[in-house]
C-alpha cells in the first residue's frame, strides 16, 4: 500500500538535478541532412550493386560507412555516433519510401543480374503499401516518438536489438516491448486501411 | 498543446504491454476490467494481441532484394575479339578470369581473359573506357602483366585481355618456400619497382593484394589487374568518378579509400605497407578478416592503429621459437618502416614507393633507416584525425597551448603589451572551451572516452612540458577543467581545476582575472559535486575580483552570482537565493538585455526559487516567461526550451493540475530524447517524475517503465549518484505493489549496499532499504527472518542518544507486521501500540498514521474482530479524507478490508460488492502478479463459506 509522489523541493532528487543548462543546440542538423541523404543513396546503390540478389541486405554496414566517409571529410560533425546513426535510420526510411514513390506506376519485375533500390522498393512493395507505411509511422511517431524510431532503427536501418538499444541508450528488454507494440500497432494500422 | 492524457494510442500501448504479460487467462480478466467504459477497446486490443503473435513484413529488414540470381555466362569456346576463350581458371568478386589463346594463331601465346559482369560497364562509357585501355597498354615493366585487349563480350560483359602467368600467389610464394625475412623483402622491392614504375605513367593500382601479386617459378614477380580497379570505378553507373566505392578489396584498402576521399599514389603506399606486414609476419594487421564483419573491419581501418609486426607475429602460426625470432628481427627499423607506409595519413606515410623501397633496401645493406618513429606528440595528433569530436577539442587545447606559450616568451620582451596580451590569452581560453561547449556534453559513448583519451594527454602534456611554465600551465588546466566540466567528469574537473588555482596563486605575478576565473570554473564543479561548503567562497572571491577589475555590472559578474544564485538556492534556500539571482538578472538586463539566453536562465532559476517557496503564482508566471524567452531567442528545439516545459510540468503539480503537468513532463521529454544523448541527468530527471506521476495516477506499469527507464539512463554518467537510489526506492515501492519481487530483491541489494557504502546517504535513512527487505522477505515467505531484521532495525534505531521517534515507530510497526504473518498477535498488537506512541507527536492526518491504522485493521481481522476492523477503517476516512481518495491503491485496499470484515460479520451481502470492486481495482492498477490481488482472491473466498 505504498505510493510515493515526490514533488521537487530541497531534499528531492528533482531539484539537485535541476543544474544549469549549457548551451548548445544539438539540433543544428537541418543543412546537413540533404547532404547525408546523398550519400547513403550513393552508396547503397553501388553497395547494394554488388551484393549478389535473394537475401537481406545490409544496411547497418551501409550507415557505418556513411558514418566514416562523412567525419573522415570533416563536413560534419555529430554529437556522437548515436546520434548520427539515429538520423541516418531515419534517411534509410526516406530513401526506400522516396524511391518507391518516384517509380510510381512505372514497375519493373525482377530479372537484373544485380541488386536495386528499384528490387528492395518492388519486394517491400509486393508485401505492404509502402506509402500507407509511411503515413502511418508518421502517426505513430505524432504520439509515441520512441517506438516508430525503433522500427527505423530495427526495420530500415537494420538494426539488431543490442544495437537499436545501445544507439537509444535503454535497455533490451524496453526495446523488445516497444517493438512489439509498434510492430502490432502498424499491422493492425495497416490492415485497417 | 493537447491536453488529453495519455493519447488514445497511449492509452492502448499501456494496456497491451500489460496484457502482453499475462497468461489467456488473466489477460481475459484484465482486458476486461482495463477496457471497461471505452467501447471498442477491448476488440481493438484483441486485434493488436492477434498482430502482435502473427507474422509481419517488419519481421524481415526493409532491404531484401529478391532479383533472381543471374545464370552464369557460359563463355567456353567462344571467341572474344582475336581471342577463344579456352578455360574459366578463377571466379572473384565481379566476374571471372579464362584461359584463352589467339584464335589466329597469329601468335602462339595464351593470354588470360578477365570477364566483368555486364552491368558493371555502361554502355555510355564505352569510349572513355577505350581512352583508358590504351594508357594501360602502355604500361611495359617486366613486372606488370600488360594489358593486351579488351572489350564488350556478346552478352554485354566487359573484357580484358592480360598477358597469361603462371605462378604462384606471392603470400604462398614465400609461405611454400620458407623465404627468409631478407628474401622476403628483397621480393617485396620487386613488386615496389612494378608500382612505381605504372606510378611515373600517372596510373594508380588501387587494388594491390597478394591476389593480385603472382610469383613465376623463375622467381619474378608479377602485378595483375593494374588499372583496372579504376576503369572500373570510372564507369560506374551514375556514381561520383571520384568515390572509390566500386573495387574495394577489405583488408587492403586506405583509410582515405574507405573514406571517399581522393585517392593517390599515397594510397597504393598504404595497401603495399599491408602486404608487407603481411609477408613479414603471416598475418593481417587487423587480425583475422573473417572474424570481422564489415562495420568493424571499416573501423579498424579508419580508427585503429595497427599493431608493429613484431608484436603482430607472436599470433602467427610459426613455431614458438621461430616466432621469438622473427619477432627480435622485426623490432626496431622494420616495424618503423611498415608503419609509416601504413601511416592513416596520406601525408605521413613515405612519399613515394620509390622511397619506401629505398628504406627497405638501405634495412637489406645494413645501413639505418630515414623513417622515424613516429613521435608522441604526432601520434596525438594522428589520433585527433581520426577522432572528429574529440579532434575539434583537441585543436582548441592545441591552439591554447601554443598561444599562451608564444604568448609567456612575448611577455618578457614586450612588457608594455601586457593588458592586450592578456585580453587575447582570455580569448583564446574562451574559444578552447567554446569548442567544447559546442558538444554539448554529458556522454561517455566512444566518441566520449576518445574525448576524455584526448584531455588526459593534454593534462599529461601540461604536467611535462609546461613544468616551467606554472602560470601557462595553470590556463591550459582550466581550459582542460572546463571541458570536463562540461563532459560532467565533476571530480577531474574538480582535481585539475584545484591545482590550476593554486598555481594562479603560487605566480610571481598575480593575475587577478585569471585566478577569479579558475575559482570560479573550480565552484561550478564543486557545486555539481554537492560540495556547497567548498564552492561557496570560491565564487565569492571570483565574485569580489571580477568586480573589482571590471566594475559590478560587468555580465562576467553577473555569470558568477547566476552560478552563486543556483548554489544558494539548493544549499540554503530561496531566500539566500533570491537576492543574487535578481542580482544578476538586473546585470544581464542592461547587458545583454531581456530577449537573451542569460535572462531566460535566470528567470528559470528564480522560477525555481518561487517553486520551493510553493509561491506558485510566481513560479508559474516566472516558468512561463522564461519559455517565451527561450523560444524567442533560442526557439522551441533546444534544451532549454525543454527544462521550461519541464517546469511548467512541475507548476502544475505543484498546483493540482496533475493531467496538464504530465502532458508537459510528456512534451519536454519527448525534446529532451531529440536533443540529449543518452544519459543527461535532465533525461533522468524528466523520467522520474513521469514515473511518479503515472504512479499517482494508479498507472502502476506505465510507472515501472519509466522508473526503469530513468534508472537506465542515469546509470549511464551518474552511477555513483545517490539521486538513484531515490529512484531505486520508488520503484522497489511499486514492484513489491505489483508482485515483482525478482527485480525488487536486486534492487534492494543494491540499496543496501548503498547505504553501507554512504552512511550519510541523503536519501536512505538508516534502515530504510532493510526495512524494505523485510518487507520484501514477508512477501517471499520468509517472515522468520523478516522477523529477525526488524528487531535488529529496532535496536539499531533505539540504541542511539537522541532517536528519531519516526524510525522508531517503523521499526516497532514492521515488527508487528512480521509478527502478524507469524501469527504472534499478541506480540504483534504490543509491537503496534509501541509504534503507536512512537508517532503520537504525527498530525492526525500524517500519511503514516494512516499506515498505522492500515497495520490496526490487519490485525483486527487476523484477531477475528470484525467490529474493531470496521472502526479502524471508519476512522482512517475521518482522517484522512483527501490520502485515500487521491491513492487509488489505498482506497481499493480499504474497500477491501472493509468488505472483509463485512463478510466476517456474516453480512454478505454488503460485502461481495466491496469485495468485487476491490478486486477489480487492484487488478486493473497493479496486473495479476500483485500480492495484493491474491489477498482480495482470497477475501471474495470468504464469502464462499459460512460465517462463524
Amino acid at each position: 500500500m505504498v505510493s510515493f509522489f515526490a514533488m521537487p523541493d530541497q531534499h528531492e532528487p528533482i531539484t539537485d538535478l535541476l543544474a544549469r543548462w549549457s548551451g548548445g543546440d544539438a539540433a543544428a542538423g537541418d543543412e546537413v541532412l540533404p547532404l547525408v541523404y546523398r550519400e547513403l543513396q550513393a552508396i547503397a546503390r553501388v553497395r547494394f550493386q554488388q551484393e549478389s540478389p535473394g537475401h537481406t541486405l545490409q544496411p547497418t554496414a551501409l550507415v557505418h560507412e556513411t558514418f566514416l566517409k562523412l567525419q573522415g571529410q570533416g563536413r560534419v560533425h555529430w554529437q556522437s555516433r548515436s546520434h548520427f546513426l539515429s538520423v541516418a535510420a531515419h534517411l534509410m526510411r526516406r530513401i526506400l519510401i522516396d524511391h518507391a514513390r518516384e517509380r510510381g506506376a512505372a514497375k519493373r519485375g525482377g530479372g537484373q543480374h544485380r541488386v536495386t533500390l528499384d528490387d528492395v522498393a518492388l519486394e517491400l512493395e509486393r508485401e505492404v503499401d509502402v506509402l500507407a507505411l509511411d503515413t502511418a509511422l508518421d502517426k505513430l511517431a505524432d504520439e509515441d516518438p520512441r517506438s516508430a524510431r525503433i522500427v527505423e532503427l530495427r526495420f530500415f536501418a537494420g538494426m539488431t536489438v543490442p544495437e537499436t538499444a545501445a544507439v537509444l541508450g535503454v535497455s533490451e528488454p524496453t526495446v523488445k516491448r516497444e517493438w512489439a507494440f509498434a510492430r502490432a500497432w502498424l499491422a493492425e494500422e495497416l490492415r485497417v486501411r | 498543446m493537447s491536453r488529453e492524457t495519455p493519447s488514445p494510442l497511449l492509452a492502448e500501448k499501456a494496456i497491451f504491454l500489460e496484457a502482453l504479460d499475462l497468461g489467456p487467462e488473466a489477460r481475459a480478466a484484465y482486458l476486461a476490467s482495463a477496457c471497461d467504459g471505452a467501447p471498442g477497446r477491448r476488440e481493438r486490443i484483441e486485434r493488436l494481441l492477434a498482430a502482435d503473435s502473427a507474422a509481419s513484413f517488419l519481421d524481415r529488414g526493409a532491404w531484401l532484394a529478391k532479383a533472381p540470381a543471374p545464370p552464369p555466362e557460359v563463355l567456353e569456346g567462344q571467341r572474344l575479339g582475336a581471342y577463344r576463350v579456352l578455360r574459366e581458371i578463377g571466379r572473384g568478386g565481379m566476374g571471372a578470369v579464362y584461359l584463352a589463346e589467339r584464335a589466329d594463331q597469329a601468335f602462339e601465346r595464351l593470354v588470360a581473359v578477365k570477364v566483368v559482369r555486364s552491368e558493371t560497364i555502361s554502355a555510355a562509357s564505352a569510349e572513355h573506357f577505350l581512352r583508358e585501355r590504351r594508357i594501360l597498354a602502355r604500361l611495359d615493366h617486366p613486372g606488370i602483366a600488360r594489358l593486351l585487349d579488351g572489350g564488350t563480350a556478346p552478352g554485354g560483359s566487359a573484357y580484358f585481355v592480360l598477358e597469361y602467368v603462371e605462378g604462384e600467389v606471392i603470400d604462398r610464394y614465400c609461405h611454400e618456400r620458407g623465404l627468409s625475412l631478407g628474401e622476403r623483402v628483397g621480393l617485396f622491392c620487386e613488386v615496389c619497382a612494378a608500382v612505381a614504375h605504372a606510378h611515373k605513367s600517372l596510373v594508380v593500382h588501387q587494388d594491390i593484394k597478394p591476389s593480385n601479386l603472382l610469383v613465376t617459378n623463375d622467381g619474378r614477380v608479377k602485378l595483375l589487374d593494374f588499372g583496372i580497379a579504376r576503369i572500373l570505378r570510372r564507369d560506374m553507373e551514375g556514381l561520383d568518378p571520384t568515390s572509390p566505392y566500386a573495387a574495394l578489396t577489405p583488408g587492403y584498402a586506405s583509410p582515405e579509400q574507405v573514406r571517399g576521399e581522393a585517392v593517390t599514389t599515397a594510397s597504393d603506399v598504404y595497401s603495399l605497407g599491408v602486404l608487407l606486414f603481411q609477408l613479414l609476419t603471416g598475418v593481417h594487421p587487423y587480425g583475422d578478416e573473417a572474424s570481422l564483419s564489415p562495420a568493424a573491419w571499416l573501423d579498424a581501418v579508419c580508427e585503429k592503429e595497427p599493431p608493429p609486426p613484431s608484436v603482430a607475429v607472436l599470433r602467427g602460426d610459426a613455431a614458438d621459437g621461430a616466432r621469438g625470432q622473427l619477432a627480435r628481427q622485426l623490432a626496431g627499423d622494420l616495424d618503423t618502416v611498415v608503419l609509416k607506409a601504413m601511416a592513416k595519413e596520406p601525408g605521413d606515410r613515405y612519399a613515394s614507393v620509390e622511397h619506401f623501397a629505398e628504406d627497405l633496401r638501405r634495412w637489406l645493406g645494413g645501413f639505418p633507416i630515414l623513417a622515424r618513429p613516429a613521435s608522441g606528440w604526432t601520434r596525438l595528433r594522428k589520433f585527433a584525425r581520426r577522432h572528429p569530436v574529440a579532434s575539434a577539442a583537441l585543436a582548441a587545447v592545441a591552439v591554447a597551448v601554443i598561444a599562451v606559450g608564444v604568448l609567456s616568451v612575448l611577455l618578457t620582451r614586450q612588457n608594455h603589451e601586457l593588458d592586450r596580451q592578456r585580453a587575447a590569452a582570455e580569448e583564446v581560453s574562451a574559444f578552447a572551451t567554446g569548442i567544447f561547449q559546442l558538444a554539448e556534453p554529458g556522454r561517455l559513448g566512444s566518441g566520449e572516452l576518445s574525448a576524455l583519451e584526448l584531455l588526459e594527454e593534454g593534462e599529461r602534456r601540461a604536467f611535462d612540458d609546461l613544468a616551467d611554465q606554472p602560470e601557462t600551465r595553470a590556463r591550459m588546466l582550466d581550459v582542460l577543467g572546463t571541458a570536463y566540466l562540461r563532459l560532467t567528469l565533476f571530480e577531474r574537473a574538480r582535481a585539475a581545476l584545484t591545482e590550476a588555482v593554486r598555481l594562479h596563486q603560487q605566480a610571481p605575478k598575480q593575475e587577478p582575472l585569471a585566478l577569479a576565473e579558475s575559482r570560479f570554473h573550480l565552484a561550478e564543479a564543486l557545486r555539481r559535486l554537492q560540495d556547497f561548503a567548498a564552492a561557496e567562497p570560491l565564487y565569492r572571491e571570483a565574485l569580489a575580483a571580477r568586480r573589482e577589475a571590471l566594475g559590478a555590472n560587468h555580465t562576467a559578474v553577473a555569470e558568477v552570482l547566476a552560478g552563486l544564485g543556483e548554489l544558494l538556492l539548493a544549499a540554503e534556500g530561496p531566500e539566500a537565493a533570491e537576492p543574487v539571482l535578481e542580482e544578476a538578472r538586473g546585470i544581464f538586463l542592461g547587458s545583454v538585455g531581456e530577449a537573451s539566453p542569460q535572462v531566460a536562465n535566470v528567470l528559470y532559476q528564480q522560477a525555481a526559487a518561487a517553486e520551493r517557496r510553493r509561491d506558485f503564482e510566481r513560479s508559474g508566471k516566472l516558468f512561463e516567461t522564461a519559455r517565451r524567452l527561450t523560444e524567442e531567442t533560442l526557439g522551441t528545439r533546444h534544451i532549454q526550451y525543454a527544462q521550461c516545459l519541464y517546469g511548467l510540468g512541475v507548476y502544475h503539480f505543484d498546483t493540482g493540475d496533475l493531467d496538464t503537468g504530465g502532458d508537459y513532463l510528456a512534451q519536454a521529454l519527448s525534446l529532451q530524447e531529440a536533443l540529449f544523448a543518452p544519459g543527461d541527468y535532465r533525461l533522468v530527471q524528466t523520467l522520474t517524475n513521469l514515473g511518479l506521476f503515472h504512479s499517482f495516477r494508479g498507472r502502476s506499469a506505465l510507472a515501472v517503465d519509466y522508473l526503469r527507464r530513468a534508472i537506465e539512463q542515469g546509470l549511464i554518467h551518474h552511477r555513483d549518484q545517490p539521486i538513484l537510489d531515490r529512484i531505486r526506492l520508488s520503484l522497489v515501492a511499486i514492484l513489491l505493489d505489483r508482485g515483482g519481487l525478482e527485480e525488487a530483491r536486486t534492487l534492494t541489494e543494491e540499496l543496501i549496499r548503498s547505504a553501507e557504502a554512504k552512511p550519510d546517504h541523503p536519501y536512505l535513512d538508516s534502515g530504510q532499504a532493510e526495512r524494505l527487505m523485510a518487507r520484501l522477505l514477508i512477501l517471499e515467505g520468509d517472515s522468520a527472518e523478516a522477523e529477525r531484521m526488524a528487531r535488529r532495525l529496532l535496536t539499531a534505531a533505539t540504541d542511539r542518544p537522541r532517536p528519531d521517534p519516526l524510525q522508531v515507530a517503523s521499526a516497532w510497526r514492521l515488527l508487528g507486521d512480521t509478527q502478524l504473518e507469524l501469527g504472534r498477535l499478541d506480540e504483534a498488537r504490543a509491537a503496534f501500540d509501541r509504534a503507536s506512541e512512537a508517532n503520537a507527536g504525527l498530525p492526525q492526518d500524517h500519511p503514516l498514521q494512516l499506515v498505522s491504522l492500515g497495520s490496526r485493521v490487519e490485525l483486527a481481522l487476523a484477531a477475528g474482530d470484525p467490529q474493531a476492523a470496521l472502526a479502524a477503517v471508519r476512522r482512517a476516512r475521518e482522517l484522512a479524507p483527501n490520502s485515500l481518495a487521491g491513492d487509488p491503491v489505498e482506497e481499493a485496499w480499504y474497500q477491501g478490508v472493509e468488505g472483509e470484515a463485512l463478510a466476517l460479520t456474516g453480512d454478505t451481502v454488503a460485502a461481495r460488492p466491496l469485495l468485487e470492486e476491490s478486486r477489480r481495482r487492484l487488478l486493473e492498477l497493479l496486473g495479476d502478479q500483485a500480492p495484493a490481488v491474491a489477498d482480495a482472491d482470497r477475501r471474495l473466498g470468504l464469502l464462499e463459506r459460512p460465517a462463524g
